[in-house]
């Protein structure tokens, strides 16, 4: 469920097709992800989550797959 | 299509901002180059300013500068900036990135620290503006600074003789007072926008540290309404005419049901709402702002109240035009829209009924409907945020228009009462009075060659710069006609401008403001060329007309007067005139040719 929703925001914020999203999709090797876009996609998360994160765990995701843990930890103390 | 979602959806606006870049809108839609020149990251306001000014009808370039390079890009001539030939360049240098350290200048620095720091600020933010204006044609928007909300030095910030806070408004005085004659510099009061957003909550700071965002996404929306405040009248999209519907808007009550006295309207009680509302349309008309009422009733009963009623801020005269009937209001504003001779794109619908907002935006999409809110006690707060009546100039002819309107229609009553066409021409005692454009007249000359769509022969569209520039090119006859009859004064509604070079004549813009079409100014102007060429050994005349969805009106203006058709290309016609040939100027009017220099 999280792991769906989470894809679902990336597709959209860095307009990319949902098939191409996997775990390993990563900041380094995404061209539409660059460090503009990794804020949007940070604020589009917390939009839909609900939830904040702080700057040290906002510069610690390099994939989808970090995004996912976080999404998941964070809902999990809410 | 105005972008749905939260206003903070930032990637919402970038899909449809890559949506407006592949399908940009139609041709004859006006265009800006818009140039953004910041000291911070500001990614995200290229592409909303971009959507916001589709859907405004105007085909937007925008370009945001390199990082860090504000200065550069300003100073240089060469830079891409001025290759780029913005139209509007918008200078947003933020406090923060002029040094203003809050371990430094504002806690250990001297007095005179702080008095260094606020003359070189604004002597460098004016040399950045000044130099756009030398090496551009553009108008620039000058961001003032943001005064900090916060001083380490707490309560006793406002005890310093010269302190951080003071030195910061010092910079934006000097800026002030240094623009306020500016034709082309608009200081844009940033600092009362950080402060209506709220400057405790204007950064996000993670996003502030991790990539020097020194606004949150949510503010740039706002801001771009601001910008859009500038862009639409240099695009000539500001709108002229304010109409508005009477029960429930004008005053509290309905006239045809709660009769005279049941009408609610007056500085004190129930009133008071509609009472303020009405001064606030008062101060918009005494800037040029034309209102109208378009109102469901019966005439004798509504106007009794605007004629009588005590408590009523306007009155008969504040209005332009008058539709109260029982007609829908689609059909009441196309007939105002042609006895205004204002396009529906220059309108602004007020209404208190949804019904009545929703038919009209469906039936006539050119027209703004605002929202008005359902508390009359909101309608205040709500005109404050209508934005679309910005001119770039307050012209003399801004102010007079609302009388022009009022002279207008008693030259229209005389015309019903006289005769024949010919008896009514000749009864204005029409005046054309031509005049070559010096400074007093460069501003109302390029609005009109901005804002003039039907009797424009070639619509060519100049800024103040170029007009200034023509005015004084000794290749180039640039003149104005003032027009005045018996009624009053229309101001100047007529322009002139023709390449001299030569032994042709050719002329590249000629146009007149709708107000005196129909009574052979045009004429009048072009006997006055006619003169000047022969005087100045010129052999022919010749013009273009260059066919728009607009000017249909000045189609037969070169035959009316004796041009002959050199040639017809799908509508676009060229004419020329043997100067030999005598040129009979209209006998209703009274010609004052400009001085000869």
């Amino acid at each position: 469920m999280i792991h769906d929703r989470v894809r679902d925001v990336v597709a959209r914020v860095l307009d990319v097709p949902r098939e191409r999203i996997s775990d390993q999709m990563s900041r380094d090797h995404e061209a539409a992800w660059d460090s503009f876009n990794h804020l949007l996609l940070v604020s589009a998360l917390e939009a839909d989550f609900g939830i904040v994160l702080t700057m040290a765990q906002i510069e610690s995701i390099r994939c989808v797959g970090d995004l996912v843990a976080i999404v998941t930890a964070k809902g999990k103390h809410s | 299509m105005p972008v749905t979602g939260p206003e903070g959806d930032l990637s919402a606006y970038i899909r449809e901002a890559k949506a407006a870049e592949r399908a940009p809108g139609a041709d004859d839609w006006p265009r800006v180059r818009i140039w953004i020149a910041a000291s911070s990251t500001v990614r995200g306001l290229r592409e909303i300013l971009l959507v916001k000014c589709q859907e405004a009808r105007i085909r937007a370039d925008v370009r945001l500068g390199g990082y860090g390079q504000v200065a550069q890009e300003l100073l240089d001539p060469a830079s891409g900036l001025y290759a780029a030939d913005p139209t509007l360049i918008i200078v947003f240098q933020d406090v923060a990135d002029t040094g203003f350290a809050p371990s430094g200048l504002v806690t250990t620095g001297t007095d005179d620290d702080r008095r260094r720091w606020a003359d070189d600020t604004a002597d460098g933010l004016a040399r950045m503006a000044d130099a756009a204006t030398a090496h551009s044609r553009a108008n620039v928007l000058l961001h003032n600074l943001r005064v900090p909300a916060y001083s380490p030095l707490g309560i006793l910030e406002s005890k310093q003789a010269f302190g951080s806070v003071e030195a910061v408004r010092t910079v934006n005085d000097r800026l002030r007072d240094r623009y306020k004659s500016d034709p082309r510099v608009f200081v844009f009061d940033f600092d009362a926008f950080c402060s209506r957003v709220g400057k405790d909550d204007l950064a996000d700071p993670r996003m502030e540290y991790l990539a020097d965002a020194r606004l949150r996404f949510e503010v740039l929306p706002r801001l771009c309404d601001e910008y859009l405040a500038y862009v639409l009248p240099l695009a000539g999209r500001a709108r002229k005419c304010l109409v508005l519907d009477l029960d429930d808007t004008l005053w509290g009550g309905v006239v045809g049901e709660d009769g005279f006295e049941g009408i609610r309207v007056g500085p004190a009680g129930e009133g008071r709402p509609f009472w303020d509302f009405q001064r606030h349309l008062k101060a918009l008309a005494l800037r040029g702002v034309v209102l109208a009422i378009c109102s469901r009733n019966n005439p004798e009963d509504a106007l009794a109240v605007i004629r009588h009623h005590p408590g009523m801020v306007l009155r008969e005269e504040d209005f332009a035009a008058v539709r109260i009937n029982w007609q829908d209001k689609a059909t009441n504003l196309v007939d105002l829209s042609r006895e205004l001779r204002l396009g529906l794109d220059a309108f602004v619908l007020v209404d208190d009924n949804h019904v009545n907002r929703h038919m009209v935006r469906e039936a006539l999409p050119e027209v703004l409907v605002v929202d008005l809110p359902d508390d009359p006690a909101r309608y205040v707060s709500a005109l404050r945020q209508w934005r679309v009546f910005d001119t770039l100039q307050l012209t003399g002819e801004d102010t007079e228009r609302g009388r022009f309107y009022a002279d207008q229609k008693r030259r229209e009553a005389a015309a019903r009462t006289i005769g024949s066409l010919d008896t009514y021409l000749a009864s204005l005692g029409t005046v054309v009075r031509i005049e070559r454009v010096t400074d007093a007249t460069v501003a109302r000359t390029a609005q009109l060659t901005q804002k003039t769509n039907q009797f424009n022969l070639t619509t060519r569209r100049y800024s103040e710069a170029e007009i200034r520039e023509l005015s004084g090119d000794p290749a180039r006859l640039a003149v104005c006609a003032r027009v005045t009859d018996r009624f009053g004064d229309n101001g100047i509604t007529g322009v002139l401008i023709v390449d001299t070079d030569g032994l042709t004549w050719r002329i590249d813009t000629f146009l007149l403001s709708c107000r005196v079409i129909g009574r052979r100014v045009e004429d009048a102007m072009l006997s006055y060329l006619v003169a000047e060429a022969r005087r100045q050994g010129a052999r022919t005349l010749t013009g273009e007309f260059i066919p728009t969805a607009k000017n249909a009106p000045a189609a037969d203006c070169f035959r009316n007067a004796g041009f002959t058709m050199l040639s017809d290309e799908a509508g676009r016609t060229v004419w020329s005139y043997d100067i030999a040939r005598p040129f009979v100027p209209p006998s209703h009017v009274t010609l004052l040719p400009a001085q000869r220099t």
